[in-house]
């Protein structure tokens, strides 16, 4: 079992760091290798991976300003301009830990509370999933960098690349123009590695000097207890926002990093320091997300709901051994349910002993000569991206994404707005529609569901606190 | 009168907005459709980015000074544009060439237009890059990659 842990966060990792596959991609590729296994080794391996891959989007995040996996965007945030100040080993460093603080909080929780949050799970329809996605949307006014308007116009942007493909309610087409490949609308990472990643390549062939980056961490840099101290807040908020989103099926850990990055900026005592290489930054999201990894196996383990498609894999792993995720496994195979919160913990501590030998040579990796960065990068953007689905019109989306990051650096519009319209567009929006189809067209149903009243309460009270505190300051 | 960058992102909306309202107007309606519409969200987002942009490109034009002005030259954008063509030229090539080929002339071609040494090194940095690429993708992960040219490997 440990070495199905072992080789599951390699392998998770691996993939974690290559944009394009997803941590749901990564654990598919090994399912069929799972037939033969024992059941609780096999679910250890995808559950392993899975750890892993929410790791290990968030080195090129901070490295090369590619989130590997959605829910790593949060954390290109401030890792990158971390690295850019030559800290990119203390960046890795507070992202191992604070993975690790995360995804052993999400354990705790999932062997300890997994029966009363699974209830949390049932709560939410329709119009409590609307008010969520306007929560997570709640957010942008204090994500855009200080111009409302410009964060604003971005969101839209966001919202409306969402609404290209398939309608969800009725099915017909929308914004396809013809073309077969957008019937499915557009993955966000192809969004995220344009905005970030192309962008910042054709930011940088702008740059002078193309000689060796000049880093001043050449070696992982583990955070001291100054620096912990300093991490407790955003990682006590990471935990939090990250329980409360991986329990609720179809939130995710994209979400769960960008409120946790956001909450802890309200809540530091060096709120001036984000955006421009705060170590709060980095622990925020990476704590959230890895928290995710674990709670997002509540509603699956308690209630058979895959809440991701990582989980829907997970629960393709059951069932070809034969097992049904729901309240009879922890009666029918109490010993694959111990079996996976074991190898859970030590996933997490290989996270950190893998993470410890792997990431010095990755920094090496970053700090050679630059036009030889600046081409490695580009050709691992475009070959994890044709990855996804052996698609070259997906390549050619990711460069016009690249254009259109580049043409918002030269406006100023922020790319974060962009992002969580991107990744929110679609929950708002369906649930949106399925809620009024369920009151017959009566917009009354989000304040009488309970959930979305309070979500919706929520939302407003921080868009307000937001908007007072960008007024004050102009 | 030299533009502002609120006025041009905000005449960008504006347009955005209207072609997008556009595109939503032909939006064909199912007979499965709810209340809203397939065309009701996009109509509320193109209303609410063109109003965001019309007070964006209103204040630009009131307060021409406000923001920091981004005054590349012309020619920092063609930089730029360059590396967006080599890109599309991979594009276009990687069904044609095959993976392998396509990926080992983009790593050589970025690498010499970014400024690196010019030689043989460039070249065998180029075919390692493109072999350590397919090993990882192709071989490893198992992806079917373009085989193009080299279709007899």
């Amino acid at each position: 079992m440990l070495a199905a842990a072992f080789g599951g966060v390699v392998w998770g990792i691996f993939g974690g760091a290559l944009p394009g596959i997803s941590p749901s991609i990564a654990m598919a590729l090994l399912l069929p290798f799972t037939y033969g296994m024992e059941p609780v080794v096999a679910i250890v391996l995808l559950a392993s991976v899975y750890v892993g891959a929410e790791y290990g989007g968030s080195i090129p995040a901070i490295l090369i300003r590619t989130p590997g996996t959605n829910s790593a965007a949060a954390t290109t945030l401030d890792g990158y301009e971390l690295a850019r100040q030559g800290r990119a080993g203390e960046a890795l460093g507070i992202s191992l830990m604070s993975g690790l603080v995360g995804g052993l909080f999400g354990l705790a929780v999932l062997v300890l509370a997994t029966e009363p949050l699974a209830s949390v799970a049932l709560a939410f329809t329709p119009p409590a999933y609307f008010g969520l996605g306007i929560l997570g949307l709640s957010v942008i006014a204090s994500l855009s960098g200080g111009s409302l308007l410009r964060g604003v116009i971005g969101a839209c942007l966001g919202l409306m690349v969402a609404t290209i493909g398939t309608d969800p309610v009725s099915g017909v087409p929308r914004f396809t123009f013809g073309s077969p490949d957008l019937l499915g609308g557009i993955r966000p990472i192809l969004v995220m590695v344009g905005l970030f990643a192309v962008a910042e390549m054709l930011e940088q062939i702008l740059l002078p000097g193309w000689d060796k980056a000049s880093a001043r961490d050449t070696r992982l840099k583990l955070p001291d207890r100054a620096t912990w101290k300093r991490l407790w807040r955003p990682q006590a908020i990471g935990c939090a926002i990250g329980t409360f989103e991986g329990v609720t099926p179809g939130a995710g850990g994209t979400v769960a990093a960008f409120m946790a990055y956001n909450e802890s900026r309200r809540w530091s005592k060096h709120p001036e320091e984000y955006g421009k290489g705060s170590v709060e930054g980095v622990a925020a999201p990476e704590c959230a997300n890895n928290v995710v990894t674990a709670t997002a196996l509540v509603p699956l383990l308690s209630l058979g709901i895959p809440g991701s498609n990582s989980a829907a894999i997970l629960l393709g792993g059951f069932l070809v051994h034969g097992l049904v995720p729901g309240p009879m496994l922890f009666q029918k195979a109490p010993d694959v349910v111990a079996g996976l919160y074991a190898g859970l913990f030590a996933a997490n501590i290989l996270m950190v002993l893998i993470g410890l030998v792997i990431l010095t040579p990755c920094i090496w990796l970053v700090n050679r000569p630059k036009p030889w960065l600046i081409a490695f990068i580009l050709a691992l953007v475009c070959s994890g991206v044709f990855a996804i689905e052996q698609s070259v019109f997906d390549v050619g989306l990711v460069l016009g994404f690249g254009v259109v990051g580049y043409a918002m650096r030269r406006l100023g519009v922020p790319v974060l707005p962009v992002v969580l319209g991107v990744v929110l567009g679609f929950m708002v929006e369906s649930n949106y529609r399925r809620s009024l189809v369920l009151s017959g067209g009566d917009h009354s149903i989000f304040l009488e569901d309970p959930v979305s009243l309070g979500l919706l309460a929520l939302a407003g009270a921080m868009t307000a606190y937001s908007l007072l505190r960008e007024f004050r300051k102009t | 009168m030299k533009l502002t960058r609120d006025t041009i992102l905000g005449v960008a909306a504006v347009a955005i907005a209207a072609g997008y309202w556009t595109a939503a107007g032909e939006i064909q309606q199912s007979l499965l459709s709810d209340a809203v519409g397939a065309d009701g969200v996009p109509r509320v987002l193109a209303v609410a980015m063109g109003a965001t942009g019309l007070v964006l490109a209103l204040r630009g034009a009131m307060r021409p000074t406000a923001g920091t002005e981004d005054d590349l030259p012309v020619s920092a954008h063609l930089r730029a544009a360059g590396l967006l063509a080599i890109l599309a030229l991979y594009v276009v090539l990687l069904p044609l060439l095959g993976y392998v080929l396509a990926i080992a002339g983009l790593i050589v071609a970025v690498g010499a237009y970014a400024g690196a040494p010019r030689g043989v090194a460039m070249i065998a940095t180029g075919i390692g890059g493109a072999a350590v690429f397919w090993a990882m993708f192709a071989w490893l992960l198992g992806v079917s990659m373009p085989t193009g040219a080299l279709r007899w490997i």
